[in-house]
């Protein structure tokens, strides 16, 4: 994803879904729905958020064509929430989202298919179920959520 | 065990004197999914074995697509009963269809569309009647997806891996592909497919060794083979490996069904052939590095130039 | 490319309102045609004095019923010879061919909601894709606009079958169908318009106004635009040849009749397989796959939509 938030022009009503810190990444942008005087909401996520992902989904799902909703939160608590956004019917070309904090990698082992989570620019490491040594790549599978590991040495 | 074409049956893949990548589909003449030759029965053993043994490995499915899977089935069981009437029968009475392998002395009824009927999902059941590895391409929102396939002769892919993703996604990984606009002109061709009218393409590799179940999750153990190549066991163990694959759009579903049929020739073989020996020979010289990269030749490509050069100059002294 | 086609004869014809013909079509050689997906269309090819008179038509039956196929065809005033050949001189047991059913108007896999907007004719794709969505229990809803109850096709069937999806809009009773719905759609929501260019234009410029992605919105001219309008041209070829197109003919028509293999597909300017290169000229572009910036380049055109704006064109065919 875009390492800045873009404003998209011209939607009828913007949707702003953050915890503190993502809040002042998006602020120019909210800045901007302001100054065009657009209809918008901000939902601020704190601390409890295992109990909001209902309330959020009710949210998402109340929203008419032509919204338009950004997205910052920690690596580790996007995932999750973007998969809800979108088996709400948010689709690709209607919203952003951004990553703040530590980032790390799932890898998916060519051998055993187990998932190993690695820090984030780990080059080779050992898949943790069988052990194989494998080099990290930068294929990715949404539906796994990981990247291929291959075999790193023959 | 082995698994080898003999030179007459072999599909030759190659045109001029260099390959490239590129979209060399061609229409089908006979619209035919599927071909039985004389490994058959060995191969369908081994197909099984693998399936019993791997099954997440060989077989993978998103659950929508049932529909699409029975309309394989079906178009399959077609085509057998067609083409080799003498080999398999397939009577319906109402929605009540009897499958007959002949050659396997295997008999099959079930309720079309009703999976409780099969004891695997019909594209599972069909695919372990013919040689052909069987993957469905699902048409998503203007994109194409791999979203069901049974694999049990990969070239070195995982399709636990792939499923799920788009052609772009999956050929991702390809150098050259994407830079040369190759994904974007066969993905359009791909789209345009249109049923009634199927198309067909080859594609090649080297193996060391000549294993048919050459998956991406035993490559730890078949990929050392490219190490052990000399210029005195290449004849032998060097294989070239030759995809035939058909194209298929499913009328119901506006899925595709994309087929594979691998062949393998010891070099050997293929040698005994002298404008396949000299044509392959100036086919692997001139390959540029990114090819030679990709398909896992970088280990062993010259030692190969080196014996059909040596194979080349024995026939000119005889 | 040479295209394969179904040999099918007029099982009957009904007449649905004074202006709209029903035929239903019934294989020759097979026993079944190819079932379809929601949304599919066939193109039929009936022998006239110039050539085929090919037209493009949605399956208005069942996407599962294969005995045969139903097609329901306007009238149109401005009709170059179409439909009036098929309301006029088509008959009973009359034999033509048909293509395999083609899907160029497919419904969105993603779509968590489906919204048809149908005017007049345009209901007519619409039809098999509320089956298809019934099926797979995904909801929809259909704005069906006609000038009355007496004009309005298959008026008794979606009554019958999707009541509770559908509103109807007859304009004698001033209950005129507007594009302000496009407000009340949830998320998730895609939209499909089918009716004449003003309708469709109407309605696609008001989803984007609110801020509706281009990828939720679907739409489908019903008929190629033929206007009286239209105006004999002159093309020549960058291979020599100089063909001159009536203004009965679309160019593509005149290229195949002079015996040019010129490529073509979907035949609605859709799926953009039959774009040439333009050399020299200005365009009427009517498809719907070139983007504006294509268009306004005059750089190429859709030989089966498309017409010269100038008197002589220059196309190069690849």
């Amino acid at each position: 994803m875009k390492n800045q938030p873009i404003f998209v022009q011209s939607k009828r009503k913007y949707l702003f879904l953050a915890d503190q810190k993502g809040l002042t990444i998006l602020n120019p942008i909210i800045e901007q729905a302001i100054i065009n005087n657009d209809s918008f909401e901000v939902v601020f996520l704190g601390k409890q958020k295992e109990f909001l992902h209902t309330d959020i989904a009710h949210w998402l799902s109340q929203q008419k064509m032509g919204t338009y909703l950004y997205v910052c939160l920690p690596w580790k608590e996007l995932h999750p929430i973007k998969l809800k956004i979108e088996e709400v019917g948010f689709s690709e070309e209607e919203y952003q989202w951004f990553g703040h904090g530590d980032k790390s990698k799932n890898v998916f082992c060519c051998r055993c298919h187990e998932i190993t989570e690695v820090a984030n620019g780990e080059v080779e490491i050992n898949c943790q179920y069988c052990h194989l040594l494998l080099e990290v790549s930068d294929h990715y599978s949404a539906l796994r959520h990981a990247y291929l590991g291959y075999v790193a040495k023959l | 065990m082995t698994y080898i074409d003999n030179l007459e049956q072999f599909p030759y893949p190659f045109k001029g004197n260099m390959y490239r990548y590129s979209n060399n589909s061609i229409p089908l003449d006979v619209p035919k999914s599927v071909d039985i030759t004389s490994n058959y029965e060995e191969e369908i053993k081994l197909k099984r074995q693998l399936l019993r043994d791997h099954p997440k490995r060989c077989f993978q499915s998103l659950s929508h697509t049932l529909k699409a899977q029975w309309e394989i089935l079906a178009l399959v069981m077609n085509h057998l009963v067609n083409y080799y009437p003498d080999k398999f029968s397939l009577t319906k009475t109402n929605t009540l269809w009897t499958f007959r392998n002949l050659i396997l002395n295997e008999t099959q009824q079930f309720i079309y569309g009703d999976e409780s009927t099969l004891l695997q999902q019909p594209l599972d059941f069909i695919g372990r009647h013919v040689q052909e590895d069987l993957i469905l391409m699902s048409e998503r929102d203007g994109n194409l997806y791999l979203d069901a396939g049974q694999l049990c002769f990969p070239a070195n892919w995982s399709l636990a891996f792939d499923l799920g993703m788009s052609f772009r996604e999956i050929h991702y990984p390809i150098p050259g592909f994407k830079e040369e606009k190759l994904d974007d002109r066969i993905l359009n061709f791909l789209l345009r497919l249109e049923a009634g009218n199927p198309w067909g393409r080859n594609n090649w590799s080297l193996m060391a060794g000549n294993r048919l179940d050459t998956s991406l999750e035993t490559f730890d153990d078949w990929g050392k083979g490219r190490k052990q190549v000399t210029a005195e066991n290449a004849g032998d163990l060097v294989h070239l490996r030759v995809e035939v694959q058909t194209l298929f759009r499913l009328s119901r579903s506006n899925g595709i069904l994309f087929t594979i049929h691998t062949h393998l020739l010891p070099l050997r073989k293929l040698a005994e052939k002298r404008a396949w020996l000299e044509q392959f020979y100036h086919i692997l010289q001139e390959l540029p590095p990114y090819i030679v990269d990709y398909k896992g030749l970088s280990l062993f490509k010259d030692v190969v130039i080196d014996y059909l050069k040596v194979q080349l100059e024995k026939e000119d002294a005889s | 490319m040479k295209e394969h086609t179904i040999p099918v004869f007029i099982k009957s014809i009904e007449k649905l309102t004074p202006q709209v013909k029903q035929f239903t079509l019934s294989p020759i050689n097979m026993t079944k045609l190819p079932p379809f997906s929601g949304g599919s269309h066939i193109i039929t090819y009936i022998a006239g004095e110039n050539g085929f008179i090919t037209r493009a038509y949605s399956l208005t039956n069942l996407p599962d019923q294969t005995d045969s196929y139903q097609i329901a065809i306007r009238l149109s005033e401005n009709s170059n010879g179409g439909s009036k050949y098929w309301h006029e001189s088509i008959k009973m047991g009359d034999f033509l061919k048909i293509s395999y059913p083609k899907n160029h108007f497919p419904l969105s896999f993603k779509a968590k909601h489906h919204v048809f907007y149908a005017a007049g004719i345009g209901i007519t794709p619409f039809l098999s894709m509320m089956a298809e969505l019934r099926e797979r229990k995904t909801t929809f809803e259909l704005h069906y606009a006609s000038k009355s109850e007496d004009l309005c096709s298959f008026y008794s069937l979606i009554k019958e079958n999707f009541a509770d999806e559908t509103t109807f809009y007859f304009s004698n009773r001033h209950n005129k169908l507007s594009n302000e719905t496009l407000l009340d759609h949830r998320i998730g929501t895609h939209v499909y318009f089918c009716g004449p260019e003003s309708f469709i234009s109407s309605f696609r410029n008001e989803a984007e106004r609110l801020g509706y992605p281009k990828s939720s919105i679907h739409f489908e001219h019903f008929a190629v635009s033929f206007s009286k309008n239209n105006k004999a041209f002159q093309v020549k070829l960058t291979t020599g040849s100089s063909i001159s197109v009536s203004k009965d003919q679309t160019l593509l028509e005149a290229l195949l009749i002079n015996g040019i293999n010129a490529p073509y597909s979907c035949r609605v300017g859709r799926c953009g397989t039959c774009e040439v290169k333009v050399i020299e000229g200005e365009i009427e572009h009517n498809d719907t796959f070139l983007t504006e910036d294509q268009k306004n380049g005059h750089e190429c055109m859709l030989t089966c939509v498309s017409r010269a704006k100038s008197e002589k064109l220059v196309i190069q065919l690849n």
